[in-house]
Parts: structure tokens; C-alpha cells; sequence
């Protein structure tokens, strides 16, 4: 396997100032602007509506009474309109802002940054420079430019409709030597073609760190999700062919999108509004400016939780602090693929919703947020295939689909593949067609590998597809280009000695299980996991051994576990990551594309049933009956312990006759895995500090008596 | 100088900032009180100057901890810089 060298995607400045421990107050000062950008959302400017200083001063005062907690650190920024319109105004509230501070014995006093987000007009000019001098380490700024002349004129212009450009340039060069270069784009509709050499043309002028996003709002026409997906993977091919990944950073592109959403991200919400604060030059306080009257489109009222005079009611409050994306997503959003990164601005939301209401969000940007999950990917892939440059973050989602290449492919999962000869294929038109697909709808490419007779070389045609290879062992001197493998080991080829593996999969008889230990300990000198499949019908007399061996390996993984070396042994140690049943997810999130171009559920469940599920000549797939896959509605196993049983709906379908009932003979190994992996539980504690699933007591022989124990259901006859 | 590069720990870092953080703040208000009419006071001038020398011998005290922690010695030709981020003490001539 090729060496990858890792890369960093922090970004040149590094983590955000405070972050997780500051609490962010925000100061209205002015709501003119001396610019009338088209895609601003603060869409009713007014003149003349500046802060008076009384105001921030009274602000100030409450914050400093008690009457409101503090964080550790506090981060004071200054928006408008355009802040740098009323420099002086800021200077003396920070002046204010810093003596009572001090006087309050707040470590706000030291504790803080200003943080100012301007168009960059006024950047030179003495007052400012003055103040930025003053604050010099404690202040940061950003000016906003949009890339090239025609990009940013189109968008950025003063209020006689000329374009700002050629004013703002002139200031980068001292900006760039005064701060991190970073600057922040917006692209809508017009300008969306002109994204790459936008792009290009900020990193040529030094902006190294270019923060990106397309505007939320309904702007969007057919066809802009192609171009906007067409731009990033021409600014990709850029990127790569100029050698340019590594030191300059465009947040479009982003290894940690595209995710489903998980418990942890469905907790919380998108933005700080209602933990920060935001003062209005009219006394008032808001969650965030988005909710002040200024910024809101529709007829819906403002949002104010409070002012200088009557403090901050925390009634008004409570809507925002409950917020979080299980509430405010619909069922479209929820079950989404690629959820994450798909963000949406609380207050644009709150101005789009059906009411009032913090809780439905903003949908607008689906198909540009799909797009740029696809171009992200496709430059990802094309950075690990042709640059074997991973990038930290980056992580598979369950959403695969398998090709397994021929009628002998390897067998890599409970269900052993009977095939031991080739009569069929996969031709390359069905590879590419099955690859086309996989890009469009979000899987990761499985190409399971014929035992005997594999191409290897298959991994070199496709650079723009993140593949996972599964191949025997014995052909493991030809995987060397291939980034990304698991190898397959049996009884024939466990003494062939290979490089570090960080997860390998043996396949063992149970006529051979007394060798299990044997073959696990060879494995555990070149893998940190192994995943243990067992073929073959077990006797009693086979389970005996099945225990004493998982005993033996027990003792081998104590002993690790002690040094702080946690191997992973499927069947011993997966229990101890889930709380609910593992499964392959055929049926729901995982595909099989055939040799011929048949869609199947799994690469077995064809073999025995020959039943397609759709094709790939015509785009289409359907799963019969597919919510019998559901863990929901698979009623032995949606309570059972034995999490990690990796329940195999082609086996229960041939042992029981239905996708969701397993047989004895599934879940006895099963209820003897748990029970070891009970027992090792007692020899680590809560080893190396990982918080892993405490198990407790089954008293039950096997699902079944805990099913009926559960529905109170004693009749009926039973086997002897 | 005796070293080239010392790592510090995380923690270290978090000293030394915060310090720097505390010192920047106060030159700020020394400097506001110099400069604003309309907030100067005595009291909390000479307040802010007794803070900042305490400051200021913290910062001594703890560059002096950490050479002898990473058994650095001093030398009048060069000076020793920290990088925040990676926490890397080097050793660099003297400007």
C-alpha cells in the first residue's frame, strides 16, 4: 500500500480565538453603509441611525452589574453597516468597554479581542490605522474582497453603482501585513461562474485562507448547482495540477462534510444566536443581528430579547437556547446523506419560515450544498490517488456500494461466497456506469476482488473515486498502488508476511475453529482489528472450542489492553462501541451493483435469489419491502446485547424464511461473544480512558426467550 | 546559548499567554489613561503601573522556571523566542 503522508486542514490561522470559552457581544454601531453590495442581507440601510454612545456605555454597565454570567473570555466585535464609518465611536467604547472591565475585577479586562468585519474602504485612512495601532494585539479584522475585479464589482458596489474594487486593492497589501491574510467571499447567482478565478485570484494576492459560502436566500436558479459544481472541480484540477494544496485553503472544500447527521450534530444548532449578543443602535438587544428589523425580508416582526433600560429577558431567550437541528430540520433534512456542512443561517431562516418561528429552517441551499459535497470529494480523492495526500478528518460514511468485480469474488463478510470459479466479469462500462452513480448519490465504491484471479491494476483508471479494495492475501505483492485495501486472510494464507494493516478480515471454517487463536495471534504482528468471519454449520461440540479460544485470545487482548494497546477483535470487542445492532446495512444505506449491471441488496443475496433490485442502465432501484431491514422491525434483535452480531438478513432470510428473523444457529455464537466480552470487561476497567459500553447480565439463553419474556407470550408448542 | 529548539508543554503555552494577555491589556489601559480625558484617573493609573510591574516580574519568573525546567542558559548574544502555536522555544541572535 503507498505511504500517505497526512496534511493538516487547519487553516493558516489556526483555531479561533476562544473558541468553546468566550462569549461573543456584538455592537450595532452604525446601520448605513458607505456600499451597497447586492447580495447583503442587511437589506434596509438607513443613514443617520448610529449608535450614541450612552447607549453602548448603559449596555456596557449591565453587563458589568452582575446581572448577566460571563464566560472566561469575551470577544467584542464591531458590524454595521460598515463599523469603520464610525471608528472614533468604537475607539470609545472599547475605551469604556476596557476601564470597566478592570474596575469590575472582570477577567474580561485581559481576557478579550476586538473583532472588526469591514468592505475594507476606510482601511487606510488614519483614524483607522490609528485605531488598529492602539488595539494592536488584541484586535482582528477581515476585510471583505470577492476575488477578481469583474467578480467583486458585480456584487460590491458604493451607492452610485460603481464597483469598490480598485479602492479595496489598494489597501491589501498593508492589511496582509497587519493581520493573517483571510478574507470571506459570497457567491450567488451572477457570479457563480466567476468562482474559480475568483478563488485563484485572492490566493495570488496573498490571501492564502479564503472562507467561501453561497448566499442562503431563495436566489437560486435550475442548472446553478452544475455550474457551481463544475467551477470547484475545475479550481481542484487547479489546485493539483499547480502543486497549491497545501498551503492555500478555500473553505468550499472541506474533507468533513457530507456526512449523516449524528446524535451529537442533531443536538445542537448551527450558529451561536441567542448565546451571543448583539446591541442595536436603538438600545435594543438581539440574539444575533439577523433578527434586528434591518436585516428581515418578510413581514415578520424583529426579534428583540431585551434592551439597555430593561436588560435581557431570558423568557425571549429560552426559543434560541433550545434550538438544535432534530427540532428545526424537516424529515427531508433529517435523513439526509450528506447532512453535514449543510448549514443555515437561524435568522434567514427565521425570515423565510412558514410563521415565526426559530424552529423550521432554511432549505435553499440543498443543491448547492450537494454540489459541493460532490466537487469536495472528488478533489479528496484525487489528492489521496495521485498525490497519496489524505487529509485529516476524512472519514467513510455506512453508504457503500459493493462491485464485486467477479462471479469469484472474495469473500469478505458472515455469508461465504460459493462461487470458486469465473464465469462472468464486471466489464469496464458497467465499472464506470456503477462509479458515475456512486458520485451522484453519495456512495463510497466497495470493489470486492475475484479470490483467484483479480486486476489490480483497476485502482490506477479511477483516481476521481475514493475505492475500497477488498482482496485476498494471497495476492497481496500486487495491491501496492492502491491507497486504500483490507485484506482477506484464510488458513492457506496467514503465514504471508505483509506490511501494517490497520484492519484486516479472516475468514475461518468452523471445522478449523480450534485454530483461531493460532491464526488471531500471526494476524495481531501486522493488524490493530481483526473481523472474524466463521463459515460452515456449527456443532455443539465446535461452540465448546468457539469459548475456549475466544478465552485464549481474551488473555492475549488483557494484556495489550493493559500496555495500552487496544487491538480490536470483532467478535470480543466491537460490543463495547454500539449500543444498538450493527449491520452490514444492506437493504438501506448499502447497494450491490452485479457484473451484468443489475442492482441486488447484497452481492449474496443475488447469488441465491438472483433477484435484482434495479439496474444501472436505467438509473432505478428498489428495495421490496425495505423497511423489514429496519433494526426497528427486526424483533429479536432490536433488544438484544450481542450489539455487534452484525445481523445478516441474506442468512436469516435462508435460515427462517424472513430478512429480519435469525436462527438459533446466528445467535448462539452470538450469546457466547457477549459473554466473553462481559467477562474481559472485568480485566480493564475503563481502559485508556475511552468511554466504552458498560454490559450487563443477559439472563436470557438467546433473543428469543427475551422476546417472549418481553410480549408476556407463553403459548405455543417448542422444540425439545 | 546551549539549545537550538525546546518543546513546552500545552500547559506552559496557556502560562505564558495568558501573561502576554495580561500585559498587553494593561499597557492598553496605561496607555488610554495617558491619552483619554475624559477617563483619566489617578487612582486606577497608578493601579494599572503596580499591576504591570507585577505582571511583568510574573513573566520574568516564569521564563526563568522554564529555563531551568529545560536546562536552558542565558547568553548576551542571543535571545530566546516562543512560538505559540507549536510551542517550540528557539534560540535566535540578539537583534
Amino acid at each position: 500500500m503507498s505511504e500517505n503522508k497526512e496534511i493538516t486542514i487547519l487553516k493558516s490561522g489556526g483555531e479561533e480565538w476562544g473558541s468553546g470559552s468566550a462569549q461573543y457581544i456584538d455592537f450595532i454601531i452604525t446601520e448605513d453603509c458607505n456600499l451597497r453590495c447586492k447580495y447583503c442581507y442587511i437589506c434596509h440601510k438607513q443613514t443617520g441611525h448610529t449608535m450614541p454612545l450612552e447607549t453602548a456605555k448603559k449596555f456596557i454597565d449591565y453587563l458589568f452589574s452582575g446581572a448577566v454570567t460571563q464566560m472566561p473570555a469575551v470577544v467584542v466585535s464591531f458590524i454595521g453597516g460598515e463599523p469603520f464609518i464610525e471608528t472614533d465611536l468604537m475607539d470609545q467604547i472599547m475605551d469604556y468597554f476596557k476601564m470597566k472591565s478592570y474596575i469590575s475585577g472582570s477577567d474580561w479586562c485581559w481576557n478579550y479581542r476586538i473583532s472588526v468585519t469591514t468592505n475594507g474602504v476606510n482601511y487606510s485612512s488614519t483614524t483607522v490605522q490609528k485605531f488598529i495601532k492602539k488595539n494592536a494585539d488584541k484586535i482582528s479584522v477581515s476585510i471583505t474582497i470577492d476575488g477578481t475585479k469583474e467578480k467583486h464589482d458585480l456584487q460590491r458596489v458604493f451607492p452610485n453603482g460603481s464597483g469598490s474594487y480598485d479602492i479595496i486593492e489598494k489597501s491589501i497589501p498593508l492589511y496582509i501585513s497587519q493581520f493573517p491574510a483571510t478574507t470571506k467571499v459570497t457567491f450567488a447567482h451572477d457570479d457563480l461562474p466567476l468562482l474559480k478565478e475568483s478563488i485563484i485570484h485572492l490566493w495570488k494576492m496573498g490571501i492564502n485562507d479564503v472562507n467561501a459560502n453561497v448566499v442562503y436566500e431563495d436566489a437560486w436558479e435550475v442548472g446553478d448547482d452544475i455550474i457551481f459544481e463544475n467551477q470547484l472541480k475545475s479550481l481542484a484540477d487547479y489546485i493539483i495540477e499547480n502543486q497549491m494544496y497545501e498551503n492555500n485553503f478555500v473553505s468550499l472544500f472541506d474533507p468533513l462534510i457530507g456526512r449523516p447527521f449524528d446524535e451529537e450534530r442533531l443536538r445542537r444548532t448551527v450558529c451561536g444566536a441567542g448565546v451571543m449578543l448583539a446591541l442595536g443602535p436603538n438600545g435594543k438587544v438581539y440574539p444575533c443581528l439577523r433578527y434586528k428589523d434591518y436585516s428581515i425580508n418578510s413581514d415578520k416582526a424583529e426579534v428583540a430579547i431585551g434592551s439597555v433600560d430593561e436588560g435581557i429577558d431570558f423568557n425571549k431567550v429560552l426559543r434560541f437556547r433550545v434550538s438544535n437541528c432534530q427540532i428545526q430540520c424537516d424529515e427531508e433534512c433529517l435523513n439526509c446523506d450528506v447532512a453535514i456542512g449543510c448549514s443555515f443561517c437561524q435568522g434567514q431562516s427565521y425570515d423565510a419560515a412558514d410563521t415565526p418561528t426559530n424552529f423550521q429552517r432554511s432549505k435553499y441551499i440543498c443543491k448547492m450544498h450537494k454540489a459541493r459535497v460532490r466537487a469536495s470529494r472528488y478533489y479528496y480523492n484525487r489528492l489521496l490517488n495521485e498525490k497519496h495526500t489524505k487529509v485529516e478528518g476524512m472519514r467513510l460514511t455506512p453508504k457503500r456500494m459493493y462491485f464485486p468485480l467477479a462471479d469469484d469474488f472474495v469473500s469478505y463478510c458472515e455469508m461465504e461466497n460459493p462461487n470458486t470459479a469465473i464465469w462472468e466479469e464486471m466489464g469496464p462500462d458497467v465499472v464506470e456506469k456503477g462509479l458515475e452513480y456512486c458520485y451522484e448519490n453519495f456512495y463510497y465504491p466497495v470493489f470486492v476482488h475475484s479470490f483467484n484471479n483479480p486486476d489490480l491494476s483497476i485502482g490506477d483508471k479511477y483516481t476521481d473515486h475514493r475505492i475500497t479494495h477488498i482482496v485476498s492475501a494471497r495476492h497481496y505483492s500486487e495491491t501496492k498502488k492502491l491507497n486504500d485495501i483490507i485484506l482477506v486472510f484464510d488458513k492457506d494464507t496467514i503465514d504471508i508476511p505483509v506490511a501494517y494493516q490497520s484492519y484486516v478480515i479472516l475468514n475461518v471454517n468452523w471445522e478449523d475453529v480450534s485454530n483461531l487463536y493460532a491464526y488471531t495471534a500471526k494476524l495481531f504482528k501486522i493488524t490493530g482489528r481483526i473481523n472474524l468471519n466463521l463459515y460452515g454449520l456449527h456443532t455443539e461440540s465446535q461452540l465448546e472450542v468457539y469459548e475456549q479460544e475466544l478465552r485464549k485470545i481474551t488473555d492475549f487482548l488483557i494484556e495489550s489492553w493493559n500496555k495500552n494497546i487496544m487491538y480490536e477483535f470483532s467478535k470480543i470487542t466491537d460490543v463495547y462501541f454500539s449500543k444498538k445492532q450493527d449491520s452490514c446495512n444492506i437493504g438501506e444505506k448499502s447497494l450491490t451493483i452485479m457484473p451484468n449491471g443489475d442492482f441486488a441488496i447484497c452481492p449474496l443475496d443475488y447469488l441465491y435469489n438472483s433477484k435484482p433490485i434495479g439496474n444501472i442502465y436505467n438509473k432505478s432501484v428498489l428495495v421490496p419491502n425495505q423497511k423489514l431491514y429496519s433494526l426497528d422491525k427486526a424483533p429479536l434483535c432490536v433488544s438484544c446485547p450481542a450489539t455487534h452480531c452484525n445481523r445478516c438478513a441474506i442468512r436469516n432470510n435462508i435460515d427462517t424464511g424472513e430478512v429480519n428473523v435469525p436462527s438459533f444457529s446466528k445467535c448462539m455464537p452470538s450469546m457466547i461473544e457477549y459473554k466473553i466480552s462481559k467477562d474481559f470487561q472485568n480485566h480493564f476497567g475503563k481502559a485508556l480512558g475511552i468511554n466504552l459500553r458498560t454490559l450487563t447480565e443477559y439472563e436470557f439463553e438467546n433473543p428469543y426467550e427475551a422476546f417472549l419474556e418481553a410480549t408476556d407470550n407463553r403459548f405455543g408448542y417448542t422444540i425439545v | 546559548m546551549n539549545i537550538d529548539k525546546v518543546q513546552i508543554t500545552n500547559e506552559e503555552i496557556k502560562q505564558f499567554e495568558a501573561i502576554d494577555e495580561k500585559r498587553n491589556a494593561l499597557r492598553n489601559l496605561i496607555f488610554i489613561c495617558e491619552n483619554n480625558e475624559l477617563l483619566r484617573n489617578e487612582d486606577l493609573y497608578s493601579k494599572f503601573l503596580t499591576d504591570i510591574s507585577k505582571t511583568e516580574n510574573e513573566r520574568t519568573q516564569l521564563w526563568n522556571d522554564i529555563m531551568d525546567k529545560y536546562n536552558i542558559h542565558d547568553d548576551e548574544h542571543h535571545e530566546l523566542e516562543l512560538d505559540f502555536q507549536s510551542g517550540i522555544i528557539t534560540c535566535v541572535p540578539k537583534s
